[in-house]
């Protein structure tokens, strides 16, 4: 891999993305519309009262599918990682855009998970953890499982200075 | 004597300590509630089914705890079911910590806590042992860590608490706020008040026919009350309080009741924190406080006893810049530039703030009805909150020094907080909306050990320009400074 080239995450992940974005609206939707059912049927507050409260959740769920299909695309344009000499940096964020920088010399260990989801779209996270409170680790999703490995292994092998 | 590779169990008396913690926490709130609560309090009930075996486990723990002072290395052997033995190369211990409460005095023992650099909590406790245990121990890590064993280490004190310095940290603190909440705890417990539920101990109506000047009257007392008991914990906590630099460990010895004795080697200081509040600056005083982390990280409070993060909790201004130069003596402090952060800075956070406070200022003036009072009184808040936001980007500033990277704010608590290249993890810069419609954003940094709510380097409101250039400074010299737990 060459080192201080900046990077996107795979293309793939705003579809993954997307698909997390829309069982989260469903479960979270479904569960708004449920509540709004069972309050209906509880305080029986009438026509109005009854389409005030069923509409309102179906509107929490239209916005919460809207910004599950909507928001990763935005997401995966505003995400780069670039590996470099000193170290890893990550740009990542819509409304707070935040520049992530983790020097080689403090990754205490990594670790590159995928959940189920993720397998089936061969992707992974990188975790990157340090020896700090706020930013003890940094994750790096959108990765394929090769290149999260190869960046595992280069964050590791530069960094012999095993000072205790 | 310890060198014979036979294993040495605890002083007999620490199964009585070790009792002791353990029945402090049952029997005390087990007899407060069986005297004053209901029955139907099943979760006291609970509790004395667990005892017998919290007994039986401490005595257990202590039957099977040995310990044995190896040439090179302290070895301790723990556990029944599952047996555990845990070698501590004396080379590699960084703190020999002390506790002792009143009755550990009058025994001549005292609870040890050896810590080592690997970032957990404390490798080896031993509570309690006998004083000439614990000067074996002592001797034999210093040995162990190439100091002659009977040299007396060269100790520098920098700074005492004489009894008028102690009060005025009471005065100054707030600890009373804490045995008051305590009390007001119990009493809810007792009487099985909450606020809003139950029948009030006191009955309300009594307080209706009382003026104004009793109510103010009743405040101030309550107030002088807290810091009289502020005054108490400080004279009490902080009795023969001393700081001495010893070598390369900085430690602190405090308390009239229980003693503690920390050390905190200089290179696990991960963060140093200067404080004062408007008082202290009447005064002339400040604060110095560390945040040190590859030792009891996570050990915030064990059976009552804090981590020691202050370093001094009191001490003159003028004599600050002795106490830095003998902590980090390559640091100049008088000489650093603060600089201000962007213009913009103030007008944000007024308006911010002006935002954030109209909430309860609403809120507020909605309980008076909205009558005119209540427009006023939402006039003040939002009045407060303004001058309080301007005031705090007034104070806001960043400076560099070599090897190092500090930050000021706090309009209230002015906190002054500097850490080394070489103890930043990772670096973040960061930009709002806000931020980009402004052309600005926060730079910050994150260390190890690092409180929740207390000061961080972080930087706002710095100009884009600057705050690249700033981050990939600190990266680049982040990266190129070694980190040493």
């Amino acid at each position: 891999m060459q080192l201080d080239v900046e990077h996107t995450l795979e293309r793939r992940w705003i579809s993954l993305a997307r698909i997390a974005g829309w069982i989260r609206a469903v479960v979270l939707g479904g569960t708004l519309f449920l509540g709004a059912v069972v309050a209906v049927v509880a305080t029986r507050p009438g026509f109005a009262g009854a389409v005030t409260l069923v509409s309102s959740a179906l509107a929490a769920f239209v916005l919460l599918a809207a910004l599950g299909h909507f928001w990763p695309e935005a997401a995966w344009k505003r995400a780069s990682w670039r590996l470099g000499e000193g170290g890893l940096e990550i740009r990542r964020g819509v409304l707070f855009r935040t520049v992530t920088f983790v020097p080689r010399s403090r990754v205490q260990h990594t670790d590159v998970s995928q959940g189920p989801l993720e397998r089936q779209f061969r992707l992974a996270t990188l975790v990157v953890h340090t020896a700090g409170t706020l930013h003890a680790s940094v994750d790096l999703p959108g990765l394929s499982r090769e290149t999260a490995v190869e960046i595992r292994d280069l964050l590791v092998a530069g960094n012999r200075g095993d000072a205790v | 004597m310890p060198s014979d590779g036979a294993y040495l169990r605890l002083h007999p008396v620490s199964l009585v300590f070790q009792l002791g913690a353990v029945l402090r926490r049952l029997v005390g709130p087990l007899i407060f509630v069986l005297l004053f609560a209901r029955p139907e309090r099943i979760d006291v009930w609970i509790a004395l089914v667990f005892a017998p075996w919290a007994i039986l486990g401490t005595i257990v723990r202590y039957m099977t705890f040995r310990y044995r002072l190896d040439p090179e290395e302290l070895v301790v052997r723990r556990g029944l079911l599952r047996r555990n033995e845990r070698h501590i190369p004396y080379a590699r211990v960084q703190n020999v910590d002390l506790a002792q409460n009143l009755f550990m005095r009058m025994l001549g023992v005292a609870e040890v806590r050896i810590q080592t650099a690997s970032g957990a909590e404390a490798e080896g406790v031993f509570k309690v042992l006998s004083s000439e245990a614990i000067e074996t121990m002592r001797a034999r890590v210093g040995r162990g860590k190439g100091r002659d064993e009977d040299a007396p280490a060269r100790a520098e004190v920098l700074a005492e608490l004489p009894l008028g310095e102690r009060i005025l940290f009471g005065l100054l603190s707030n600890r009373g706020m804490v045995v008051v909440a305590a009390a007001f705890g119990l009493l809810m417990q007792a009487t099985g008040w909450e606020p809003g539920k139950g029948e009030p101990p006191i009955d309300p109506a009594l307080f209706a026919g009382t003026s104004l000047l009793v109510a103010l009257a009743v405040v101030l007392l309550f107030v002088i009350g807290v810091r009289v008991l502020s005054v108490g914990y400080a004279l009490v906590a902080f009795h023969d309080f001393s700081l001495t630099l010893a070598d390369e460990d900085l430690r602190t010895t405090r308390g009239l009741l229980t003693r503690i004795s920390a050390t905190i080697p200089r290179h696990r200081i991960q963060m140093l924190s200067i404080r004062e509040t408007p008082l202290h600056r009447l005064l002339g005083r400040v604060s110095v406080r560390v945040e040190s982390a590859g030792g009891a990280a996570g050990d915030r409070e064990r059976e009552g006893r804090r981590r020691e993060d202050w370093l001094v909790p009191l001490m003159r201004a003028e004599d600050l810049p002795k106490l830095l130069r003998a902590i980090e003596p390559e640091l100049d402090v008088e000489g650093l530039e603060w600089k201000p952060v962007h213009p913009s800075a103030a007008r944000r956070l007024v308006v911010r703030r002006s935002f954030l406070f109209s909430v309860p200022g609403l809120a507020l003036s909605a309980l008076t009805g909205f009558a005119p009072a209540g427009w006023i009184l939402f006039a003040l808040v939002v009045g407060y909150a303004a001058l309080t936001g301007y005031l705090h980007a007034r104070a806001l500033a960043w400076a560099e020094a070599p090897g190092r990277i500090a930050a000021r704010g706090g309009w209230w608590t002015r906190t002054t907080s500097l850490t080394r290249h070489a103890k930043i993890q990772a670096v973040e810069s960061r930009a709002t909306p806000f931020d980009r419609r402004w052309g600005t954003a926060t730079v910050a940094v994150d260390t190890a050990g690092a409180q929740r709510f207390e000061h961080r380097i972080r930087i706002p409101y710095l100009e884009d320009g600057l705050a690249t250039a700033l981050r990939a400074k600190l990266s680049v010299a982040a990266e190129s400074a070694e980190f040493r737990w």
